[in-house]
């Protein structure tokens, strides 16, 4: 896959327009050869955008209609002959930005459209010869109906691309007889996702209706679909998974129809089936960590730290175990990739057992025990398994073990795993694809958090920025380890701002999250890029009642990573008046009055709304223009970020815009020292103990602090410190039995907020241990 | 309660005072049963009775045992002085009793225990005490008419071989006390003619009397009538016994509707009925074609798919809207194929894997844990309700506590987890936490078959139980599996089982007709599981076929299949009735337009509207009750002047429409209303009386209107008759 943003420059533009957005591809695809009128459809499309594509294929504009400008934009496209059958990413380009990415199927078929209304049998659209492809869409409740010819005995390969292919269509395929009965039907094929292909041999000659709908009769935007008609070879099985990134590999492609399986080489994360023009190629993991194949014999078998292990289970009930060195009281990352891939049908159980046989820790064959939510917030669902596993004392060598949880087996069982030491750490996923920023104004980049262990701050930075874009925020506090806490950090959001008049320009951003371990070492990790996302709307139902929204469909092979653009200037641009780092002392509260300068008229916002990724127990309300945000006594000290957008504009044309992010460090009001060095007291004597008392600015309150756990015959008065005093004195006295010993006593501090919302709030802090040496 | 106890100065007593040791299993027990401490409202309660606590209705001897010995340090059994013992003072009120006097002082009851207690109060022996066996003699009653009297006498046979009668501690209640009334001193009343079945319960054994009261009259003759299979011989064999005559077979109109609607879930056509009245060849014969015709077509798959969707529970509030689709389409394929009954119930049972790829699996997704999946599967395949026996042994059956969590041990590994697509979930078998703990040991239960049954295979001790559970489930020997199916066809059929409630077999609720029940049984396993030769036998029989209307013997006739019972439409069959009659399709979101109610995936499209009102479930449980075919005033008032109806009728495509503008003479027309409504053409008088009405106004359209909205309240067509 090459690159597709080159950075390059455009012309400065003062147009002030919303970024392109593109929904349809009008067709979906191509044969390949061919030369096609493709019309992007969407909003926002300005005549002269360019195409931004890897398509083998020269793109010339036509014009445009008058009154489909701006929705329709056509291109006459001129494909290779000899191009690769796949999916290209396809995008644009303009002044005002970059668009998302659909992707564009090419086939080797002769194409055709879809033509309503073949809701029935009775109104099937006939099909004069195959093979074919068809390019369709559904609306909500459709279902398309083809006629087909078939001879006795005929045997024909029938496959929809869907959601492969971006759409948001789950797609079923059912035959029929010419009597109307029902002869096969197929709804999710493993390994081609939801979508489907059916291997069907017409019993005899005669007229057959192939149907195809979605699967829920769902409404979906993103709602078009290939069917492809015809005989070619396919596999459904591919080994190995994945493999080092530029390294060579034969790889194995077996099942299907295929009566031996057969070598090929992986491209840009795919891999083709040779010879064959029929389907899709199959994805392929590129990794940047060395990989070997599973060794034959019975096992177990050396897992080397580091290196991916490619294995398969090739028979039911088989279980693939491994030898893993550990060192005792290390912690290890052992990571299984299967299913989840989407290339395998291994529902993988991973399960660490000791050498003596005794099971150590398992995983899938529950939730996910961290990452519940952590990628997507659409729904509930299988990851594949890992592993943190802490090596107990004594313990040098552990047993991994790789079985499919319902015992089966065969060439499709294939897996990746591996294991590497390392502390708790973190993996990072954008939530965004792309992101247009807006010249002179704000726009936001979310990053979504799985946490593998990690429970600490993350802090998100923005690589390779170009001069004049700055980012803030990018916080992702603690998560608090609690299972009742209403609140999980596992989100953060940056703000990418252009400063006023800096050239519109497309460039490749690339975001990473920093962390400081408990051992006080640096990890860093990369975001990966979705590519593109396709929303599917909603499920309802038992399982994920509280979610209307399917997992979205995202390209993670496109191998992208941020690809951004200043676009032209937002409609206004919105202003908080504060510094961009605020400190805040526990309990109270700061006000951020915000301001929005109209860049074409548009009115002023009434409100703002505020985002607070991880933040936690705040009260925040807002009125004439100032938000007023209330810390607790429960929000944890820390940082995190204050992200304000509006909406601007009218209904029809509205936009949302952002000011950039306010990170907030939540502060102790005060800190109690403890004496710098121990306490002399002598029995029948006197002692006053001192220490340093710091407050925060604005913390006025008095500071009490109260001795406790005295040793038997030792009395002290509790020290009241004022505001302005940087010591307490607490005046000690010893009785003439005073025991000898060096006494750990408690300086306990306590004070009243400032500002309480219902009046004086008590503030404790953590008690401070004190020395008190009794000698004679 | 003292004329009672007066009574049983009769074998208790002897036996108390006999050579006989006298023990807790044997003599006491029985007592405390009878008065009544065991039952429900007393110390048989969940948490007992003011702090004393028996097992319900004595389930539990050993457990009841060490309860009055030796609960509250000791102190219900005074060994100093037996008389003066708690658990004499309290029945007999000696010291205040909230439940009253239950033993009078003195009386045979008194003397038995407090002789028991002087003897030490010995348990007595689990095995030689044990009540094996009860007999009842007569084991049926016959009596000539209402008016007559007979008592019955139980004898119960002990461990030992011993044998002793009880019929004055047994329990006897009759389950239509209206025909067979239970009298003290186990007499029983003939009230009026029928049948009934008595229940004779004696320590946790019981038996089933039936009971049948002759009609009196004179001057019965059996008219034989045709018979189209060995139903009708079984059937007209029990109504000659009972003196009951079989109404003639409905008309030929009136066979097309009924049997349309019960295989297909659709009336007839005005095509299909003129050409089936116009069809030569005897009745029989042209039936038996209809029947093959309707089985052959789409509409009678989806009309079993929604049967079986009510019992499988399919539903997006449990399975998301993608598997419900996908476990409708599992559903309709295996009806499709015809796939064996055993064979379906297999692949459910024993379902694994992605319930997207393996909709079978949902099953398992809607009870979730193995006590709900247990139950389900009891209730759903073997007719059998075990929810009683999950806290105590079932009161009025042989089923048990122990045998509640065996069954469900069976489905103790089966574990889910999310799938890979959202709304997917990933039935597996669980390593871990895979057992099934009995709430009062605590220990671990193995699974272990519900009854015995020849070639059950042994139960495996690891791994997946329900492959074992399957082949003793689906095995031709099974006692339970295919009587539960084809008893709850039948009810499809006749709108009432042979058993009834058809989810509910127990030897005290015995089926109508024994014989017939057995012979559709084998007949449907000789048969492989065929169900559709099942269906095909009911539909063609002529007992199926009969009319609703009843003759002078057999008008109070509504457990013998003499003549057939009007049922109301069900909600889908009424909302799909009425498309046909008024041309008007409703609309439903997210469904293909063409979709008819029938073919609905679940109770959540077109949720809160006509379909709800008129009784469809929700599929919130497995009971064929969740399904109402009642009538109520909020139905009447929707048909009357509900929108949905007017609107219907009213449509601008509608059949009224399109015959007013198409021309439609007066004659076809009305042809054409009566055949869409009622599946069959007016009478002259119908006929003479719609023309007058029709020509009485300037609108011709508005009267047509309304003389539909007539013909779709009436009771021809709400019901399928």
């Amino acid at each position: 896959m090459t690159r597709l943003i080159p950075v390059f420059l455009l012309a400065s533009a003062a147009l002030i327009a919303a970024p392109p957005v593109l929904n349809t591809l009008e067709p979906g695809g191509a044969q390949r050869g061919k030369a096609l009128t493709l019309t992007l459809i969407g909003a926002n499309l300005p005549e002269g955008a360019k195409i931004v594509s890897n398509l083998p294929a020269t793109f010339t504009p036509l014009s445009v209609p008058p009154e489909t400008a701006g929705k329709r934009l056509p291109f006459l496209v001129e494909i290779q002959p000899g191009a690769p059958v796949g999916l290209y990413p396809v995008r644009i380009e303009s002044p005002n930005g970059i668009s998302n990415i659909l992707l564009f199927s090419l086939g080797s078929y002769p194409e055709m459209r879809e033509m309503e209304k073949n809701d029935t049998m009775e109104t099937a659209q006939p099909l004069k010869a195959l093979p074919i492809t068809i390019n369709g869409t559904f609306r909500a409740g459709d279902r398309d109906f083809f006629k087909v010819y078939g001879k006795g005995g005929e045997h024909r390969i029938f496959e929809v691309e869907a959601r492969r292919m971006g759409s948001a269509i789950d797609p079923a395929l059912n035959i029929y007889d010419s009597n109307g009965k029902l002869l096969i039907r197929i709804e999710d094929t493993p390994t081609l996702g939801v979508d489907c292909r059916l291997d069907f041999t017409f019993p005899q000659e005669g007229n057959y209706y192939v149907e195809v709908h979605d699967a829920r009769f769902s409404d979906q935007a993103a709602n078009f679909y290939r069917l492809k008609m015809g005989f070619y070879s396919y596999a459904d099985a591919v080994f190995p998974l994945g493999w080092t990134r530029d390294k060579p590999i034969d790889v194995e492609l077996s099942g299907g129809n295929l009566t031996a399986p057969v070598k090929a080489k992986p491209t840009h994360g795919m891999v083709s089936l040779p010879n064959s023009e029929g389907t899709l190629p199959i994805p392929f993991v590129l990794s940047d960590s060395p990989e070997t194949l599973e060794p034959a014999g019975a096992g177990p078998h050396i897992l080397k730290p580091g290196t991916v292990m490619n294995g398969r289970l090739l028979k039911p009930g088989e279980i693939d175990k491994y030898r893993l060195a550990v060192k005792p009281g290390e912690t290890y990352m052992i990571d299984l990739g299967a299913r989840g891939l989407g290339t395998s049908r291994l529902d993988a159980l991973l399960t660490i057992y000791d050498s003596k046989g005794e099971k150590l820790d398992s995983a899938g064959d529950q939730p996910p025990k961290q990452a519940v939510n952590a990628t997507f917030v659409a729904g509930d669902f299988s990851t594949d398994p890992f592993l943190l596993l802490k090596a107990p004392p004594g313990v040098t060598e552990v047993i991994v073990a790789v079985e499919d949880l319902n015992q089966d087996g065969g060439p499709a069982y294939a897996y990746r795993l591996s294991a590497r030491q390392q502390q708790p750490g973190f993996e990072l996923t954008l939530a965004t694809p792309f992101v247009n920023i807006p010249a002179g104004g704000s726009n936001i980049v979310t990053v979504n958090v799985e946490r593998r262990g990690f429970n600490g701050d993350v802090f998100l930075k923005v690589e390779n920025l170009p001069p004049g874009i700055e980012a803030a925020g990018g916080s992702v506090p603690a998560e608090v380890v609690d299972i009742d806490a209403r609140t999980a950090s596992r989100r953060g959001v940056i703000t990418l701002t252009a400063k006023h008049g800096v050239k519109a320009q497309s460039v490749n951003l690339t975001v990473w999250g920093e962390a400081t371990l408990p051992d006080g070492s640096k990890m860093r990790r990369k975001a990966t890029a979705p590519g593109m996302t396709t929303n599917v709307r909603g499920n309802f139902g038992f399982v994920d009642s509280s979610r209307r929204n399917v997992r979205p469909f995202q390209a993670f092979w496109l191998g992208l990573d941020l690809p951004a653009a200043v676009s032209g200037e937002p409609p206004g641009v919105l202003t908080v008046n504060s510094p961009p780092r605020v400190r805040i002392v526990q309990g109270m509260k700061y006000e951020f009055p915000w301001s929005f300068a109209s860049k074409t008229g548009v009115p002023s916002p009434r409100t703002v709304a505020f985002d607070t990724p991880g933040g936690r127990d705040l009260r925040i309300s807002e009125k004439d223009k100032v938000l007023t945000m209330n810390t607790t006594l429960g929000t944890t000290p820390g940082i995190f970020d204050v992200i304000l957008s509006a909406r601007t504009g009218a209904a029809m044309r509205e936009e949302i815009v952002y000011a950039p992010a306010i990170t907030v460090e939540v502060v102790q009001g005060y800190h109690v020292e403890a004496p710098k060095q121990a306490t002399p007291l002598k029995p029948g004597g006197k002692v006053e103990l001192v220490g340093g008392v710091s407050r925060e600015a604005g913390f006025t309150s008095p500071i009490t602090i109260a001795p406790d756990a005295l040793p038997l015959a030792v009395t002290c008065v509790s020290a009241e410190v004022p505001d302005g005093a940087k010591e307490y004195r607490i005046a000690c006295e010893a009785g003439p039995d005073a025991p000898a010993g060096d006494h750990k006593i408690l300086l306990n501090p306590s004070s009243i907020l400032p500002e309480g919302e219902k009046g004086k709030v008590p503030y404790k802090i953590g008690a401070v241990e004190a020395s008190l040496v009794v000698a004679k | 309660m003292r004329f009672l106890i007066s009574f049983l100065l009769g074998s208790l007593l002897l036996a108390a005072q006999s050579s006989e040791q006298i023990t807790f299993l044997k003599d006491i027990m029985p007592i405390m049963n009878k008065v009544g401490c065991t039952s429900g409202p007393c110390h048989g309660a969940a948490k007992g009775k003011n702090g004393f606590k028996l097992s319900l209705r004595g389930y539990d001897p050993l457990f009841d045992y060490e309860a009055l010995l030796y609960d509250v340090a000791g102190r219900r059994f005074n060994r100093a002085d037996p008389a003066r013992s708690l658990l004499l003072a309290k029945p007999t009120m000696q010291v205040p009793h909230g439940g009253g006097v239950r033993i009078e002082l003195g009386s045979a009851y008194y003397k038995a225990i407090l002789n028991w207690l002087s003897k030490g109060a010995p348990f007595g022996d689990p095995v030689r005490d044990k009540v094996v066996k009860l007999e009842v003699q007569p084991a049926e009653l016959f009596f000539d008419g209402p008016g007559t009297k007979q008592k019955i006498a139980t004898k119960a046979h002990y461990g030992d071989g011993s044998m002793r009668d009880v019929t004055a501690e047994a329990n006897i209640s009759s389950n239509t006390p209206d025909t067979a009334e239970v009298a003290a001193g186990a007499q029983i009343d003939a009230k009026r003619k029928g049948e009934a079945a008595l229940l004779v319960r004696y320590e946790g054994k019981f038996v089933t009397v039936p009971v049948t009261v002759l009609n009196p009259k004179q001057g019965f003759t059996f008219t034989a009538l045709a018979q189209h299979n060995y139903i009708d011989q079984l059937i007209d064999a029990k109504l000659k016994r009972l003196k009951i005559q079989p109404s003639r077979a409905a008309s030929d109109a009136e066979f097309l509707r009924r049997v349309s609607l019960d295989l297909t879930g659709l009336p007839p056509s005005p095509k299909e009925i003129r050409e089936f009245l116009a069809e030569p060849g005897d009745a029989k014969t042209k039936r038996a074609r209809a029947v093959d015709r309707l089985m052959k077509r789409p509409a009678y798959l989806d009309q079993w798919t929604v049967k079986w969707g009510d019992l499988l529970q399919n539903s997006r509030r449990y399975l998301g809207d993608k598997a419900t689709w996908g476990f409708r389409e599992w559903i309709r394929d295996s009806l499709a194929a015809n796939k064996p009954y055993d064979k379906m119930v297999r692949e459910l049972l024993t379902s694994r894997g992605s319930a997207y790829e393996n909709p079978a699996a949902n099953y398992f997704r809607v009870t979730r844990d193995p006590k709900p999946s247990m139950e389900k599967t009891s209730q759903v395949f073997l007719g059998v309700r075990m929810v009683c026996a999950q806290c105590h042994d079932h009161p009025f059956e042989q089923w048990t506590q122990n045998q509640y969590y065996q069954l469900a041990a069976f489905f103790a590994a089966v574990g889910l987890k999310a799938g890979y697509e959202t709304g997917d979930e990933i039935l597996f078998l669980k390593r871990d936490d895979n057992i099934v703990k009995h709430p009062k040991t605590g220990s671990t239960v193995k699974p272990q078959y519900l009854v015995a049954s020849i070639g059950a295979p042994p139960i495996p001790e690891q791994g997946d139980h329900r492959e074992a559970l399957v082949q003793w489930l689906t095995s031709k020997n099974n006692p339970f599996f295919a009587k539960a199916i084809v008893n709850r066809m039948w009810s499809y059929f006749f709108g009432k089982g042979i058993i009834d409630p058809v989810d509910d077999i127990r030897a005290s609720n015995p089926p109508s007709n024994e014989p017939l029940l057995a012979a559709l049984t084998r007949d449907f396993t000789d048969h492989d599981f065929d169900l559709n030769h099942l269906v095909r036998t009911i539909a063609t029989s002529r007992a199926y076929q009969a009319s609703i209307e009843s003759n002078e013997w057999n008008e109070d006739d509504h457990t013998n299949f003499s003549h057939q019972s009007p049922r109301r439409l069900t909600a889908e069959q009424l909302l799909d009735a009425l498309e046909l009659a008024t041309g008007s399709r409703p609309k439903f979101a997210e469904v293909p337009e063409d979709t008819r109610a029938q073919q609905l995936p679940d109770p959540h499209v077109g949720k809160d509207g006509f379909l709800d009102l008129f009784g469809r479930p929700q599929r919130e449980s497995a009971c064929e009750c969740e399904r109402r075919v009642d009538l109520s005033l909020p139905q009447a008032l929707n048909l009357v002047n509900g929108g949905d109806i007017a609107a219907s009728i009213a449509d601008p495509k509608g059949r009224i429409s399109k015959m007013i503008t198409t021309g439609q003479t007066d004659k076809e027309l009305l042809e054409e209303m009566y055949l869409t409504t009622l599946g069959r053409l007016p009478t002259p008088g119908e006929y003479d009386k719609a023309v007058t009405f029709l020509r009485g106004g300037a609108s011709r359209a508005a009267r047509a209107q309304d003389l539909l909205w007539a013909l779709v309240n009436s009771k021809a067509f709400l019901f399928n008759r």
